[in-house]
């Protein structure tokens, strides 16, 4: 039996990620719906759903099969490659040297585009309408589904991580269709920031379970790896923002 | 086809945005597991050399992404 130490981490880690994805596709979708109706978006979207969940459903019980520490690591080692990259883009950001996201630039670049097809017959335009939802969430919801099996990937872990990312999903829909518009006001890369540690942290933590060496206090040396990597990039975001003041 | 490219893009994006990133960080936890294998590491070390290699990773990353 996994105790609330163990299955909370790893849900609350699927909730933050997934959200900062589920807010990229919804500003996406939201466009699609504005621009030519609530039928091809939701049209795209269900039909994304239903490709993302055949890959749960296909890879989910593979992953049952695979030795628990060959598991480890290889999720550790992939799960390190993608939270470090999501901290330093957070940390360049934070630091100025990246522009931050634009929800809304993002929605009004989206609504053009679509715009302009709409020139083209009904039925071609509402087709164009629907693929663009569905690539939407089929391209964010694929960075979901790698968080869900990555952060669930030891027994029993699986389900919290689903029920974090589908809180997650039920929390923006829900905030988007109180407010209708794009969640532009939603810390993003406050969000970014801290999922880039958290997911570094959970990468860190399985490749040494993975090699054989348990870490000292156990579950809970996770938080004291959250801790320390945000440290480092607050850190650094800092001295770089230092350097360019220094230098202007 | 176009959806299949962007996934196989988003796929890429998500584990190679930055090569420097990805080698140094699988460069890290290699050299951990082979220095645990020949015994140079001792396993309740580990931990730590690896959070230390995972620090520098970033840290080159980070620097390397603010000079482009």
């Amino acid at each position: 039996m996994l105790s609330l130490t163990q299955t909370a981490p790893v849900a609350l880690a699927a909730l933050i990620a997934s959200s900062v994805e589920v807010v990229e596709a919804f500003t996406i979708v939201l466009a699609v719906s504005v621009v030519r109706g609530v039928r091809p978006a939701a049209f795209g979207t269900a039909a994304a759903l239903v490709v993302l969940s055949a890959v749960v459903a296909a890879f989910g019980p593979l992953l049952a099969s695979v030795p628990v520490h060959g598991l480890q690591l290889a999720v550790g080692v992939l799960l390190l490659v993608f939270g470090l990259g999501w901290l330093r883009k957070a940390v360049l950001r934070a630091a100025g040297v990246l522009a931050l996201h634009d929800e809304d630039q993002a929605f009004a670049k989206q609504t053009r585009a679509l715009r302009d097809q709409s020139d083209a017959r009904e039925t071609a335009a509402d087709w164009l309408a629907g693929t663009v939802a569905f690539k939407a969430v089929l391209l964010e919801g694929t960075e979901v589904v790698f968080i869900v099996l990555a952060v669930g990937a030891r027994p029993g872990l699986l389900v919290p991580a689903a029920v974090g990312a589908a809180a997650a999903c039920v929390m923006v829909l829900g905030l988007g269709l109180a407010v209708r518009r794009p969640l532009a006001k939603i810390p993003e890369n406050s969000l970014k920031f801290l999922v880039g540690g958290m997911l570094t942290a959970f990468g860190t933590f399985w490749c040494c379970e993975g090699l054989g060496t348990p870490w000292p206090g156990g579950d809970w040396a996770i938080l004291g790896l959250v801790a320390l990597y945000l440290a480092a990039g607050l850190a650094l975001s800092a001295a770089l923002r230092q350097a360019a003041a220094k230098a202007a | 086809m176009e959806v299949l490219r962007a996934l196989a893009a988003t796929i890429g994006k998500m584990f190679a945005t930055d090569l420097w990133l990805t080698a140094t960080a699988l460069a890290a936890v290699g050299l951990c597991a082979a220095g645990l294998r020949a015994h140079l590491i001792a396993p309740a070390a580990l931990p730590f050399v690896l959070a230390g290699g995972v620090l520098a990773a970033l840290t080159v990353g980070v620097i390397r992404g603010a000079r482009r």
